[in-house]
């Protein structure tokens, strides 16, 4: 679209011959012509098109664009706004977590722990969710790298060593992607039943989980909290997954711009994921009580489960891929 | 614990297994992926009508051209 | 010190790529690797105009700003140089070159470009001046031996100068008022945030 107004606002330019006149700073000259004057300026190519494309000897299409200012737009973008973004970010989240649990502290069963432990999380649900958070750690970590790894690591390692760590980095993140894709998918086919939204969400949320008021809003299997962080990782993750992918074979994508777009999606998303995951590492080990026993040993106490997920014991019986565990037992209040 | 450490074991296993196929597969150098047909930059000496002016081109050998390209590669 | 650039006068460009294949000659450059190439606009049309473009050695160049390694390096003479021994072919400086100039040698899927090359200058690398070592990664040092890059050298039209920023500016000034039209020097403005005036 863009293209073909251009090509009709640079036709009747021509026809007009005015602006090639203008175009081109110029005395009089000697013979009273200008053998060039219809041609294009950098201008007027550069206000009509946004870069400039001509053909060239050489059969690869990139090496025909001559100019593409967008470059200047990538050094700023690189440099200067996406390092702000992620300090932001990320210190941002660090700070935020810090300050809740010196405020709140850690969340702690109110009733006495039962004695009778229930099956949370069964070895397949498990077995996946470790895998992909090894993946994640891996390529949050080699990811970050590409953007301050020079600002931290560099005056610490001198040139070379960096410079070894980094075409290490570079290996590592491309390998990683295809076990985290693998556990996003498995992640995905495992609990999106679990994750839909349900009429209990909007409790959850509003009370911000019972976090500041002592409470416990019923929430089922999952509450909305954990949904939240599900649905970034499927979206997030999956987003972050296509746009490497676009990057990682260049080749597919002929123009430098789609390239430039790809890495720019792929930057701030990965920023934010890695602060999601921070606040969700956070919760599941120092944050609250008993959470980290149900991924590790997949199972958690009774009253736990009743205290933090009561529907998901009482009207679903405890139920995991594997079945329900419980009867369906009378609501005890 | 052993599942936390079964599961970075298989992501290790899967990524690196992936990572060293796609690594160790042919990368071509540019001069072969980004050259369009009728720029066939292989063998001089061999004009377009075959050694023998007989109009057939055959495939040239791959050792001549590789011992060529020795230093700005890589 | 003298502040080098490269300036194409496009009026006269005829596109016979002498600059090119001075450069690929003098520096041994492989296959597939275009340090410096000629790009047509409106090619065959009324008002067909050819530049030759190469690496600009940018003010604040963007290249090395995004460089992940650090591996660029300016010299007194303001040319922007990198090195290939900490080079980890990542393929930043190509998204952020505003010229295309960072060329790969490797087909470069999955990440696997290998190092990065470009257009020196002829002011080689950080390899002592004038070494074999030097000549093997960068190709000819040419500023060390007091000379000028071979491909403005080489130019059938002298259209591509190169040199001191002032005084080919100066030189396309006089050419601009002499013949009386010019189409103002090709990508100064993103590279050097500046433009020859007439």
């Amino acid at each position: 679209m863009r293209s073909r107004m251009a090509a009709l606002v640079l036709a009747a330019i021509l026809t007009v011959g005015a602006v090639p006149a203008m175009a081109q700073n110029n005395a009089p000259s000697p013979t009273g012509s200008n053998p060039t004057a219809q041609s294009v300026t950098e201008q007027q190519v550069l206000e009509q098109l946004g870069k400039v494309k001509g053909r060239g000897a050489i059969p690869d299409p990139k090496e025909a664009v001559l100019e593409q200012p967008q470059g200047r737009e990538y050094q700023a973008f690189h440099e200067r706004l996406l390092p702000w973004i992620g300090g932001i970010v990320i210190l941002g989240m660090l700070i935020a977590l810090t300050v809740f649990y010196l405020v709140r502290g850690p969340i702690t069963l109110d009733e006495r722990p039962t004695g009778v432990r229930i099956k949370r999380f069964t070895v397949v649900e498990r077995l996946t969710h470790w895998m992909t958070a090894a993946s994640f750690i891996v390529l949050a970590i080699t990811g970050l790298n590409y953007v301050f790894g020079k600002r931290l690591l560099l005056p610490l390692l001198g040139p070379e060593a960096f410079s070894v760590w980094s075409q290490w980095a570079k290996l590592l993140h491309n390998a990683f992607v295809w076990s985290f894709l693998l556990g996003v998918l498995v992640t995905a086919m495992l609990w999106l039943k679990d994750n839909l939204p349900d009429r209990y969400d909007l409790e959850w949320l509003r009370e911000f989980g019972g976090f500041f008021s002592h409470r416990h809003p019923p929430a089922r299997r999952f509450n909305a909290g954990q949904k939240l962080v599900f649905w970034s990782v499927v979206i997030g993750g999956g987003i972050l997954i296509l746009s490497g992918i676009v990057l990682l074979f260049p080749i597919s994508s002929l123009d430098i711009n789609s390239l430039q777009t790809a890495q720019y999606v792929h930057a701030v998303f990965g920023m934010m994921m890695i602060a999601i995951i921070i606040a969700h590492i956070y919760i599941g080990t120092i944050g609250m009580e008993g959470a980290s026993d149900a991924m590790v040993s997949g199972e958690v106490d009774l009253a736990w489960a009743k205290e933090h997920h009561r529907l998901w014991v009482e009207e679903e019986g405890a139920r995991t891929p594997d079945g329900p565990q419980l009867g369906r037992t009378v609501p005890a209040e | 614990m052993p599942v936390i450490v079964a599961g970075i074991g298989v992501a290790i296993v899967i990524s690196l297994g992936i990572g060293y196929l796609l690594y160790a597969s042919e990368r071509p150098p540019v001069y072969r992926t980004a050259a369009a047909p009728s720029v066939r930059i292989d063998h001089p000496g061999d004009n377009l009508v075959g050694p023998d002016w007989s109009g057939l081109y055959k495939t040239p050998p791959q050792a001549s051209e590789e011992r060529q390209t020795a230093s700005k590669e890589d | 010190m003298a502040r080098m650039k490269f300036l194409c006068d496009s009026n006269r460009c005829i596109d016979c790529n002498g600059c090119v294949t001075a450069c690929k000659n003098e520096h041994d450059v492989p296959w597939g690797i275009n340090r410096r190439r000629v790009v047509t606009i409106n090619d065959g049309r009324p008002g067909e105009r050819s530049v030759s473009m190469a690496c600009m050695h940018c003010t604040e160049a963007p290249c090395a700003a995004v460089c992940p390694v650090d591996c660029f390096y300016t010299t007194a003479d303001a040319v922007v140089l990198h090195s290939k021994d900490l080079c980890i072919g990542c393929g930043y400086c190509f998204y952020a070159c505003p010229f295309g100039a960072p060329q790969y040698p490797r087909a470069g899927n999955f990440g696997s470009r290998g190092k990065m090359d470009k257009c020196t200058f002829c002011a080689g690398g950080p390899e002592p001046d004038l070494s074999k070592a030097e000549y093997l990664k960068y190709g000819r040092n040419r500023l060390a031996e007091g000379r000028l890059p071979l491909c403005a050298e080489m130019c059938s039209t002298k259209s591509l100068l190169a040199g001191d920023g002032e005084i080919i500016a100066q030189i396309y000034r006089e050419r601009v008022h002499k013949r009386g039209y010019g189409a103002g020097a090709w990508g100064w403005q993103v590279a050097y945030r500046e433009t020859v005036t007439t």
